[in-house]
């Protein structure tokens, strides 16, 4: 009855969270809510569900990209590309994408695309080229940037806190995988838009007279702030050696900045998107009650007994099934659902050996990390499949529509589809050799 | 309200060659009837002084043959009215260009100049009625009329509403106006905003700078932090031309405030100040009947 009870809510606040019918922060608390309210889960193990760790580093990197986007930082990188690029709009393409992705790496990713959008839809009009097919381009990086990560994309960040990984496991880990489908992507763009990015002598004039240094509109903060991001990036690295976790770098980083950078902590919290801390709050407690009522149990169990001691094929299903679930719903709240049905497989593997407890930790965890890489990758890059895959692809459409753009969920699919479906092959080909081909599991 | 006035500084066909004449000679009638009486600090050229700096400021003709000189007294201890109907008009600047046949001379203590704005008020709305106007100018008798304005005026102790300082409305465009034709009306009237109405005053929205300026500037630079790197880039024609089609129905916006007659001045300044409204449109059953902007209320209410 529990169980029953606890999957129709869940069921219910999903089916509103993905028809957009109402608020999905909303829909989310109050499912939420509602978990706790009838029982389903004791409230204080319900708040144990939500992940501080996750809001700190959320809240952190907010503060700091809000204080970095004052400084006309991402102005300056846009039309430092378009300049050096002489006004070539093929080059100014691909370089706007990869600065995309690069910054989608270290910054959030829907950030990203809020401070890098307007400066491209500018610099389209200027160059009197389609400026769609930029701005969609320009999700699909960010997502792609933002997977090679553990503070680039809401998925990674959700996994590094359940799964233990640090910083730079992530990075060593996803950003071959990330490098390669950019490249296989950018090539392909090179081959298919260089008809559609032709310009004019006079508009390459005009980028030509444009002046990167006047987009910096204040130096000083903009030094500092860099500064201390070095050292939020340093931290990164380094905090796992001394147990300090990434959110708490990231939030006495971002408070650092605004104390350097003498920044009113008014305007910080402003660039803060409670909506985003709320909706992980309202998922967080409604994944934990389902987990807590033993369905990720079971689903482990199911997954395991189907698919039985073949890991590649586990950790290829979790890819693919993480990606297109991701381009449905939504990679987010996808994420906080495989979660503890991949923490559910891992003991389930090991039971036949004597249980995880009587494992050499080693093999334990070169079992277990494929298993969250795949997780990542299928998540981050399935996000890119539709326009409602990952938020960042929403909210260029937002952007878009608001100057006169209409990305209809078909035109983003054109560029989103194959992309995904490159992606996810790549991937699988990836975490084959990478993990399993030279490997022999007992 | 308690103000100095009666019978005796009530001036029936006083001769003055001029405002400043007819000023002093009402001066002088307060004072001989002992407005000053037992008072240190203040004196009649004090007085002088004040309505002098007030009407450098702005002639206090308010039009419609009417006068309002006054001036605010430190240290002065109850409000003063003098009331005159000179026996020749007298010109004060009024903006219709008509000499006043009426002037009414209030002083006031520098801390109370509500009682200004509520005397103000009050004679506006008495002397709006022809025939209440027809009859003040016609009478002959100083106790009579003394009575009159006590009654009508000086006891009636009216709250400032939108009603007494709103301005007529004077520009308006229809729902199918081009918007090439607004900016046109606009620029040539100077004005920051216009109504729009139907044929009958019924008021649909209106249209502002800032409107026209977001039409030309499209979304996207709201995001940017300055667009000083790029100077070779001018396309704010481009983007007017495309807009210049519209129709007013289409861009006017129905966020705009609108108050009631009775309005209480704190309602509009209110309004004006905390919801940071440039303009308040007076409506009566949904029509538009007046206008009260801040360059208004700082000209009738602030600056008195």
């Amino acid at each position: 009855m529990t169980l029953a009870l606890s999957l129709a809510i869940f069921a219910v606040t999903y089916g509103l969270i993905v028809s957009e019918k109402v608020d999905r922060t909303a829909a989310a608390i109050l499912g939420a809510t509602a978990m706790v309210m009838l029982h389903l889960i004791p409230h204080s193990v319900a708040l144990e569900h939500v992940d501080l760790d996750v809001m700190f580093l959320l809240t952190g990197m907010m503060i700091v990209v809000g204080i970095l986007s004052e400084t006309g930082l991402f102005e300056w990188v846009a039309i430092f590309i378009a300049r050096r690029a002489q006004g070539n709009a093929l080059i100014i393409l691909i370089g706007l994408l990869t600065a995309t992705a690069v910054l989608s790496a270290f910054l959030d990713n829907v950030t990203t695309v809020v401070l890098i959008a307007p400066i491209t839809i500018l610099l389209t009009q200027i160059l009197d080229i389609p400026t769609i097919p930029f701005l969609v381009l320009q999700a699909l990086f960010s997502n792609i940037g933002g997977t090679a990560t553990l503070i680039g994309d809401p998925p990674n960040i959700l996994i590094a806190s359940k799964s233990g990984l640090n910083f730079n496991q992530f990075i060593f880990h996803l950003l071959p995988a990330v490098l390669l489908v950019m490249w296989t992507v950018l090539i392909f763009i090179a081959f298919t838009q260089k008809n559609l990015l032709r310009t004019t002598p006079a508009a390459r004039l005009r980028i030509m007279q444009a002046h990167p240094e006047l987009a910096i509109t204040d130096p000083v903060r903009l030094k500092r702030g860099l500064a201390v991001f070095a050292l939020i990036i340093f931290g990164f690295c380094v905090g796992h050696y001394f147990h300090i976790e990434p959110g708490i770098v990231a939030l006495a980083g971002g408070f650092l900045m605004l104390v350097v950078c003498g920044a009113g902590i008014h305007g910080a919290m402003e660039k803060v998107e409670w909506e985003t801390i709320f909706f992980l709050i309202g998922l967080f407690i409604l994944v934990g009650t389902l987990e807590h009522v033993g369905v990720f149990a079971i689903l482990g169990d199911v997954m395991f007994r189907t698919i039985g001691h073949n890991l590649p094929l586990l950790a290829v299903s979790i890819l693919w099934i993480s990606g297109v679930l991701s381009a449905v719903f939504g990679n987010i709240p996808v994420v906080i659902a495989f979660l503890p049905l991949v923490k559910a497989i891992i003991p389930a593997y090991f039971a036949p050996l004597g249980g995880v407890e009587n494992a050499d930790p080693l093999l334990v965890s070169s079992v277990a990390d494929p298993l969250w890489w795949s997780l990542a990758l299928g998540s981050c890059l399935g996000g890119n499949g539709t326009l409602f895959g990952a938020a960042a692809n929403v909210v260029v459409a937002q952007i878009a529509k608001k100057n006169g753009y209409h990305i209809s969920f078909l035109t983003y699919l054109r560029y989103g589809l194959p992309v995904t479906i490159a992606s996810l092959c790549i991937c699988t080909v990836y975490v084959y050799l990478r993990y399993f081909a030279f490997v022999r599991f007992s | 309200m308690d103000i100095f006035f009666g019978k005796d500084t009530v001036m029936l066909g006083p001769e003055a060659s001029d405002k400043w004449g007819l000023i002093e000679s009402m001066l002088d009638r307060l004072v001989g009837q002992g407005f000053l009486g037992g008072q240190t600090g203040v004196n009649r050229d004090g007085l002088l002084e004040a309505v002098r700096a007030r009407e450098k400021e702005r002639g206090t003709g308010l039009g419609e043959g009417f006068a309002f000189p006054h001036g605010r007294i430190h240290g002065l201890a109850k409000p003063g009215l003098c009331l005159a109907l000179p026996r020749n008009p007298v010109d004060f600047g009024a903006p219709d260009g008509v000499p006043a046949r009426l002037v009414a001379l209030m002083l006031v203590p520098d801390d109370q100049p509500q009682v200004l704005l509520k005397m103000m008020a009050s004679f506006a709305r008495f002397m709006g009625e022809p025939t209440a106007r027809h009859m003040v100018l016609g009478m002959d008798d100083e106790e009579l009329l003394a009575v009159l304005i006590t009654e009508k005026v000086v006891n009636n102790g009216v709250h400032i509403t939108a009603g007494d300082i709103m301005r007529p409305p004077t520009t308006m465009v229809r729902p199918d106006a081009t918007l090439h034709d607004v900016t046109r009306l606009m620029s040539q009237l100077m004005i920051e905003s216009v109504a729009v109405t139907e044929e009958d005053g019924t008021l649909l929205g209106h249209i502002t700078c800032d409107h026209l300026f977001q039409l030309g500037m499209p979304d996207f630079f709201s995001q940017l932090k300055s667009v000083s790197f790029i100077r070779e880039f001018d396309p704010f024609e481009k983007y007017f031309a495309e807009e210049s089609k519209s129709l007013a129905r289409d861009v006017m916006t129905s966020d705009f405030a609108t108050v009631s007659e009775d309005a209480t001045l704190l309602e509009i300044v209110f309004e004006l100040a905390v919801h940071r409204r440039h303009k308040l449109y007076v409506v009566r059953d949904g029509k538009r009947v007046g206008v009260i902007d801040r360059s208004l209320v700082l000209d009738r209410v602030i600056n008195i």
